[in-house]
């Protein structure tokens, strides 16, 4: 039966979601081809030092692939070019899969286009869909900035097609309704891969990867996010971001804020911004009109801050404070620091 | 130091018009100019060779008669020779052929570049794979989506510090020795403006053309580039699933409710009182509920 691979991908700063929407795509395709398709995930690793199968676990939550191929090697600690053209280059030669797909990030962007050049692999980059009709693979995917869309066919021919696919297109897939059950656990094949430890390229050096600063996070990421609107004024947007530093939270706004160049745009949420998905979410000075609400249906518990008794906004709110978002922020900054120096 | 730079003239993204009829893009409106991030690649590589003092930057582009445009900006820019490549056949190249048509052109010269620079990816296809494509045909080692760089000189030899641009505002950094491959993102830099005379002298400049398949380390697998274009449509995006509002609600609220997408009304808990008790309360229920 043929094998269709997803790549998992590790990295931090990476969220889950991204594997789990290249296993839902997959699966899809899996299942209109049952019989002739078998879903198989691989992931690149350094060996562990205590191996036990559990921690192959968390990537699967709803789907579980037919196999799990585990690469292990100690240049694979963390993400080298290098070494994961050669340790998936080494895969398939083991066992040729049908098609390839992994997420289209920075480091999948990285070495897929490398892997399919250097094997001269049938490569399609950036894809919103992929199916397969019988020995052609047609693609999905964006041209000109999202502007148009444009399929493409790609022939397969005896070596695997590659496929990266663009995060976020599909969304978190919810947890399945259809299954009955937990899924059977994926068979599970480990390789020690017999490569060279100097995988990584000795001209090149990597000292580490950066978190970025709360404040700085991008929003659809964020845990934790204190958003401003009219109510906070130019002046209050510096108070806003003191407190969402001291809280760990990223800083939002409403179209008011950001029309009005307090904030930046791409800090916007609502319909005409982006919507967010946080644990906690502070709504300070702003009203909760619809088109901003609508940006934050999926957060899980709202503060709001407003002096006008009958704003929209206290009707999300779990908690709702009545007063002056920029004097009530001030004193909860005073409050914050107080307690970080006492400790 | 000998600098490459890899260009590609793409059109202006807001100058494509799709008829959202039949899906067919206006190409005589197309504004055609140099890829923006192949611009900032080529203002990294004249940045390095002013810092430097010294070295050469290399243009090169495969396209089609009017891409020489983006040629002659480069030159206006700062490069100091330029070549076009080019062959009929070429229009239906996909990136990797087109990685490997370039790569034979560098492999044409006594020795390779110190240093390859692409933009990361097109403002057309965006596919992101020449760059990386390149460094595989002729094994350097690449770095793609640098979104900072600095050139440090090191008992003689040229250090350079990159950071790469990861997902969701992380970022990587890097050291590296020359020769490499960096694909560049737009927003490293800014790319200057070419003086008039500059730009004046370079309209004037002959460009030299290669045929790629002429090149004698030109071994394209066309066959692994067999994707064709099925259909170009205007963008449909994936349905999105809605709650149904309650019937039983005004149809003010209703609208309101698909508007918002089914936000869930919660008990709201309303305190008042003075900005120190309130700014207290607030302290107290992050503490609560774990936030601080």
């Amino acid at each position: 039966m043929a094998e269709l691979w997803v790549v998992l991908q590790e990295q931090d700063g990476l969220p889950p979601e991204y594997n789990q929407e290249v296993l839902a795509e997959a699966q899809e395709l899996v299942q209109q081809h049952s019989g002739r398709l078998q879903l198989c995930a691989v992931q690149l690793r350094a060996p562990l030092p205590t191996a036990t199968e559990k921690n192959t676990e968390p990537f699967f939550k709803s789907i579980a692939p037919e196999r799990f191929y585990v690469l292990e090697h100690p240049a694979l600690e963390r993400y080298t070019t290098e070494g994961y053209v050669a340790a998936l280059s080494w895969l398939i030669r083991a066992h040729t899969p049908a098609l390839i797909v992994t997420s289209a990030t920075a480091n999948g962007q990285d070495w897929a286009p490398r892997l399919a050049a250097q094997l001269g692999l049938p490569f399609v980059a950036r894809c919103l869909r992929f199916v397969l009709e019988q020995d052609t693979l047609l693609t999905l995917r964006a041209l000109y900035g999202g502007r148009a869309y444009v399929q493409t066919r790609t022939r397969l021919g005896r070596l695997p097609a590659l496929v990266t696919f663009v995060p976020g297109t599909r969304g978190t897939p919810s947890a399945s309704r259809s299954q009955v059950g937990p899924s059977p656990a994926p068979e599970v094949i480990r390789y020690q891969l017999p490569l060279a430890t100097e995988e990584q390229s000795p001209r090149l050096q990597r000292l580490g990867i950066e978190a970025p600063a709360a404040e700085e996070v991008e929003l659809e990421a964020a845990e934790k996010i204190v958003a401003g609107g009219r109510g906070v004024g130019r002046e209050g947007f510096a108070e806003l971001a003191t407190f969402a530093r001291l809280l760990g939270a990223a800083v939002g706004a409403s179209r008011v804020a950001t029309d009005r160049g307090w904030v930046e745009s791409e800090r916007q949420i609502g319909a005409t911004g982006k919507s967010v998905s946080p644990r906690l979410y502070i709504a300070c000075g702003i009203s909760g009109a619809a088109q901003h609400t609508s940006g934050i249906r999926e957060a899980q518990t709202i503060i709001a801050i407003n002096p006008d008794r009958n704003a929209p906004i206290f009707a999300l709110a779990d908690l709702g404070l009545l007063g002056d978002a920029r004097e009530i922020l001030r004193r909860a900054i005073q409050l914050l620091q107080e307690e970080s120096v006492g400790v | 130091m000998r600098i490459a730079v890899c260009l590609k003239q793409a059109p202006d993204c807001s100058s494509v018009y799709v008829d959202p009829i039949s899906g067919e893009v206006d190409t005589e409106r197309f504004v055609q100019t140099l890829n923006a991030a192949d611009a900032c690649a080529l203002e990294a590589a004249l940045r390095l060779k002013e810092q430097l003092g010294a070295g050469s930057v290399f243009a090169l582009t495969l396209g089609p008669g009017e891409s020489e445009e983006v040629l002659r900006v480069a030159l206006a820019m700062g490069a100091d020779t330029i070549e076009r490549l080019w062959h009929p056949s070429a229009a239906d190249w996909g990136p990797l052929t087109i990685a490997a048509a370039l790569a034979a052109r560098l492999r044409a010269d006594p020795s390779l570049p110190d240093l390859i620079f692409c933009g990361e990816q097109s403002s057309d296809w965006a596919s992101g794979t020449v760059g990386p494509a390149l460094a595989a045909y002729l094994g350097l080692p690449q770095i793609t989506g640098v979104i900072g760089l600095e050139a440090h000189q090191d008992s003689g030899q040229l250090l350079l510090r990159v950071t790469r641009r990861l997902e969701r505002g992380y970022r990587e950094r890097l050291l590296a020795r020359p020769p490499l491959l960096l694909t560049v993102h737009e927003t490293l830099n800014e790319p200057r403006y070419p003086s008039l005379p500059a730009h004046l002298a370079a309209l004037r400049a002959t460009i030299t053309v290669r045929d790629p398949l002429s090149l004698p380390q030109f071994a394209a697998d066309f066959e692994a580039e067999e994707t064709t274009i099925v259909e170009v449509r205007t963008p449909r995006p994936r349905p999105h699933r809605l709650p149904i509002p309650d019937s039983q609600l005004s149809p003010f609220e209703r609208i309101g409710e698909i508007i918002t997408g089914g936000t869930s009304r919660r008990q709201a808990r309303l305190v008042e009182g003075s900005p120190e008790e309130l700014a207290h309360e607030l302290v107290r229920f992050l503490k609560e509920r774990g936030f601080v």
